[in-house]
């Protein structure tokens, strides 16, 4: 059974995705859309393939066949370091910071797609290469000091604690502007106060932004979800708002018969 | 690290000056010692400008290479071609000299290093040092696959320079040492005659064949003033083919060595402007996370490659120097052993800091010495003086690995991190 809501224009979707990687099939025919300025949420079991549709619409995973479109638009050889440019960004599992440059650094290299001076530029430091730096380092620290994080500007990751980390990393994501910002388990291993903080946060950017938030914390999915998906086994099992989802006997069965009991 | 100085420009001036600085230092001290002292400044500045590349290849993007020696003799060998056979620069007509083959031997590197970068960039780990052992090996041989132009197994003689930084033109080529009056009238791009005594090839492995360890073992037969620094003395010599007198205070291992300086303090001005950049930042990234760098808009592949030619640029300017100095380019010079010697040097200094590679080129100069007089004093055998560098390399090389692998410079790093009880900066 498949669902597929009456989306008109998604800023984001993705058509029929199949995925299989080493004869498994990871992803099912996977149609979701995200419509702008809202928080859509995609929940699933472990094992579900909610990570792997990130790594498809990243790039990082080729699908066997379906297409992304990005307002409409469908994209053609997404490589994953070309996404800033379209709008898009993304936060990695765990937290994916740098270990060998400062937080500061960390955040300044996700505006990487703004920074428009070559390799012969930079090697003959040209002054333009300081001010488009300068420029860099000022909206980094801006964008740290929303998230309350511009104190730890100098340190480096390893020196942070686990939530600062992660409140790094999501700078790391926001400081190239995107309109679209996928954000992978961004509540993993952080307190329950941080995650109030976090779902704050997270609303505060809709409908500015657009968010596509995969999690385990049902807690925060709930309340900040506009939209949720829910996946099981690589297929779209359910969707709709988060009143519709706690009580779709599919997601009961497939997801909540699972952790619920927990 | 960030500057005090926060103007646009502050790093091209604050970089500009500091090397400027050092320039002028190392030239008056380079004006003050002896002929000798003029060749191991000259071989140091030639091992970091090197090591300059192979800081920013090993230590920074995280690429492993065996096989930079090969590179140098890209460098070294388009410098040798270029200035024996060209006399004017195409296209534009001016009459060639040293400079132009230096530049040429630079883009020559560049050229090489981003084809060999892009196919390094698919490969990691072991494939990787395996390709670049391949080249190592390889590269050199490629002289005796073309004789006529590269000079095969004996390599190509370099004409005597001149002090304004130019080659004699081959037709007056001559050879200033009274010594060596048996190679003087014959022009051309000349091969050192005796091959026995050059090189064979299971020689060609260890790193006492090239005059790293002893100056006058490379071209032994032929004519070791020309790369012996105690030997030559060129006072008042009248290059008799242009009849023109030098002045009579010309110490051609001073000239030399200016010129190794000269250069090692342009690629260490681009170097310092790359590492203490975003460029150096994003060859960090890379290394320590390719998927977070490549989501944080950064394309791995591009920065591996600009790595692999940036050092590849830094080796050929490091062989085109090794050639002037050596007057002299053969596969034996070029062999594995300098290759190896580079990455020794990189590690043993701290591979993640140009300072560390300028405390590897004088390690990598003063080790070989530093057993040479132990030899002579405990009156080891040939055999043991032979090998012992190579020895202590590897056993330095286990050491720091296992106890301080970020050389010496990351170990004081650490030192004073400890000290201060603060955290070391990234490296």
């Amino acid at each position: 059974m498949r669902y597929v809501l009456p989306l008109t224009d998604p800023v984001l979707s993705t058509r029929s995705i199949c995925v299989t990687l080493s004869g498994l099939r990871i992803l099912d025919d996977v149609s979701i859309g995200i419509p702008k300025g809202t928080v859509t949420g995609l929940i699933g079991p472990n094992g579900a393939g909610k990570t792997t549709v990130f790594n498809v619409i990243s790039g990082f995973v080729k699908p066997d066949s379906g297409e992304i479109r990005v307002d409409g638009r469908k994209l053609k050889h997404i490589h994953p370091h070309r996404l800033t440019e379209l709008g898009i960004a993304r936060t990695l599992q765990g937290v994916g910071l740098f270990p060998s440059l400062t937080a500061l650094e960390n955040v300044m290299l996700g505006g990487s797609s703004r920074v428009k001076s070559g390799i012969i530029a930079q090697a003959l430091a040209m002054p333009w290469t300081d001010t488009e730096q300068a420029d860099l380092r000022e909206r980094a620290l801006a964008i740290m000091t929303e998230l309350g994080v511009e104190s730890d500007a100098s340190r480096l990751p390893g020196e942070l604690p686990y939530p600062i980390q992660k409140r790094v990393a999501l700078a790391r994501a926001l400081v190239s502007d995107p309109k679209i910002l996928l954000l992978d388990e961004p509540a993993g291993g952080i307190s329950a106060g941080d995650m109030a903080d976090l779902a704050r946060l997270i609303m505060s950017w809709v409908p500015k932004r657009t968010v596509l938030l995969v999690e385990h914390h049902m807690e925060l999915v709930m309340k900040v979800c506009d939209l949720i998906w829910v996946l099981d086994a690589g297929k779209v099992i359910a969707a709709g708002t988060p009143e519709v989802v706690r009580q779709d006997p599919a997601v009961l069965a497939a997801y909540l018969g699972q952790e619920g009991a927990a | 690290m960030t500057s005090l100085l926060r103007f646009p420009g502050a790093r091209l001036v604050s970089h500009a000056a500091f090397v400027i600085i050092i320039w002028f230092l190392v030239m008056r001290l380079n004006d003050s010692v002896d002929p000798l002292a003029n060749y191991y400044i000259a071989l140091v500045a030639m091992y970091a400008t090197a090591m300059f590349g192979m800081v920013i290849l090993v230590g920074l993007s995280g690429q492993v290479s065996l096989g930079n020696g090969a590179l140098m003799a890209v460098g070294g060998y388009v410098f040798a071609v270029t200035s024996l056979h060209w006399q004017t620069v195409p296209i534009l007509g001016v009459p060639w000299n040293g400079w132009w083959s230096m530049v040429f031997a630079a883009v020559g590197g560049i050229v090489v290093g981003l084809l060999i970068g892009g196919i390094a960039a698919r490969l990691r780990g072991p494939y990787l040092a395996g390709l670049t052992l391949g080249l190592a090996v390889g590269v050199p041989a490629i002289a005796n696959r073309f004789p006529e132009l590269l000079g095969g197994e004996s390599g190509l003689m370099l004409t005597v320079p001149y002090p304004e930084g130019g080659y004699a033109p081959v037709e007056e080529e001559v050879f200033v040492d009274s010594s060596a009056d048996t190679l003087s009238g014959d022009a051309s791009t000349m091969a050192v005659p005796s091959a026995d005594a050059a090189v064979s090839p299971d020689d060609m492995l260890t790193m006492d064949n090239f005059p790293t360890t002893d100056a006058s073992a490379a071209v032994p037969s032929v004519d070791a003033s020309v790369i012996d620094p105690g030997a030559t003395d060129m006072s008042g010599v009248d290059l008799s083919g242009t009849g023109d007198l030098i002045d009579a205070s010309f110490i051609i291992e001073r000239w030399q060595a200016g010129l190794a300086i000269t250069v090692a303090c342009i690629a260490a001005f681009i170097a310092l402007n790359l590492v203490r950049g975003r460029q150096g930042r994003v060859w960090r990234a890379v290394r320590d996370d390719s998927v977070a760098a490549a989501v944080a808009g950064i394309s791995p592949a591009k920065a591996k490659v600009s790595a692999f030619a940036v050092s590849s640029l830094f080796a050929a300017l490091a062989g085109a120097v090794f050639a002037q100095i050596l007057s002299y380019v053969g596969p034996g010079a070029f062999g594995l052993g300098l290759s190896l010697s580079l990455l020794v040097g990189v590690v043993l200094g701290g591979r993640s800091s140009l300072l560390g590679a300028v405390i590897g080129g004088l390690l990598l100069v003063w080790l070989p010495e530093f057993v040479l007089s132990l030899s002579e004093k405990g009156g080891w055998g040939d055999q043991i003086t032979n090998n012992a560098p190579n020895l202590i390399y590897g056993l330095l090389v286990v050491l720091v690995v296992l106890l301080a692998p970020g050389g010496i410079v990351g170990s004081v790093q650490m030192l004073i991190a400890k000290v201060t009880r603060r955290a070391p900066k990234g490296v």
